[in-house]
C-alpha cells in the first residue's frame, strides 16, 4: 500500500519537474549607428576605426554592381555632353588613382578606402 | 559609400557634374595590398576593369582577408582580364609601387581611417547618407 501511495506520488511530481520552460531568447538589439559627418584625424598608431559596411546600415539602395564595362569609352579625354544618353567614362588622375566621370567633371568626390 | 554610389553615378557621374577617384588606404595589412594590388592591375588593362574589380573585391569583402594570388587571378579573369598581363603585374614591382605610393600620399594629406571622403576640400569621416554627399556636392556645383 505504502509502496503504491509512493508509486503514485513518484507519478505525480516527476512530470511536472521535469516540464519543459518557457524559455525568452534575448532579442538582439540591432546597434544602429550614427556617423558624423565631422573629420577626426586619427593617430598612425591608432587601431584601425571600425568599418561600418554598408548592409549595416539602413539602406535604401542595393549595394553597387560593377559590370564589365566593355563598350564603355576608357579615355581620360573629356567626354562629350550627350542629352539622350549618359557616358560614364574612366581613366586615371595625374596622381594615378583611378576615377570615373568625365575628367573634366567641376566637382571631384575622393573616396579614400580600403577593399578590406 | 558602396549603398550610395549607384545613386551617385545615377545623378552626378552619368551628367558629367561629378567625377568620383577611388584613393586606397592600406590598413589591414597584406590583404588591403593585395586586393589593391589586384584592382590595380586589372585597371592597367582597362581603368573601366578597375571598376569591375572595385564593385567585386567589396562584395566579396569577406573572402579577402585568406585570398591569395590565385584568387586574385581567377577573379580577374571573371572580368574578362588577360591572365598573363594581370599576373605579370602581379609578380612584378612597378604596380606594388603605385598602390604604396598612393598610400603614402594619402598619409601625407592627412587621411587616417576609412573611408573618408573628400568633397572639393570637404572631408567626412565614416559612411555618410546619400544626403550628405547631395547637399557637398550641389553646394560645391552652386559656388563660383
Amino acid at each position: 500500500m505504502k509502496f503504491t501511495l509512493l508509486f503514485l506520488l513518484c507519478g505525480l511530481i516527476l512530470p511536472a519537474a521535469c516540464s519543459p520552460q518557457a524559455s525568452v531568447e534575448p532579442t538582439a538589439d540591432v546597434a544602429t549607428v550614427e556617423v558624423t559627418a565631422t573629420f577626426v584625424p586619427l593617430t598612425a598608431t591608432a587601431p584601425p576605426p571600425e568599418v561600418i559596411t554598408a548592409t549595416s546600415l539602413p539602406a535604401t539602395t542595393e549595394p553597387a554592381t560593377v559590370a564589365p564595362a566593355a563598350t564603355i569609352a576608357v579615355t581620360a579625354t573629356p567626354a562629350t555632353e550627350d542629352q539622350s544618353s549618359s557616358v560614364v567614362t574612366y581613366g586615371r588622375t595625374d596622381d594615378g588613382a583611378y576615377f570615373h566621370g568625365a575628367a573634366d567633371a567641376p566637382v571631384t568626390l575622393i573616396d579614400y578606402s580600403d577593399f578590406l | 559609400m558602396l549603398g550610395t554610389e549607384p545613386q551617385l553615378v545615377a545623378d552626378y557621374v552619368t551628367t558629367g557634374r561629378v567625377k568620383i577617384v577611388f584613393w586606397p588606404v592600406l590598413n589591414h595589412g597584406n590583404p588591403s595590398v593585395y586586393s589593391t594590388l589586384a584592382a590595380e592591375c586589372a585597371g592597367q588593362q582597362d581603368p573601366a576593369l578597375f571598376w569591375a574589380a572595385h564593385g567585386v573585391l567589396f562584395e566579396k569583402q569577406d573572402e579577402l582577408w585568406s585570398a591569395d594570388r590565385d584568387y586574385y587571378v581567377t577573379l580577374v579573369e571573371s572580368l574578362g582580364a588577360d591572365s598573363a598581363a594581370f599576373e605579370a603585374c602581379y609578380d612584378g614591382g612597378e604596380g606594388l609601387a603605385q598602390v604604396m605610393a598612393l598610400n603614402d600620399a594619402r598619409l601625407q594629406r592627412g587621411i587616417f581611417g576609412q573611408p573618408t571622403f573628400d568633397v572639393e576640400g570637404q572631408v567626412f569621416a565614416g559612411l555618410q547618407r546619400y544626403e550628405v554627399f547631395q547637399a557637398a556636392i550641389d553646394a560645391a556645383l552652386s559656388s563660383p
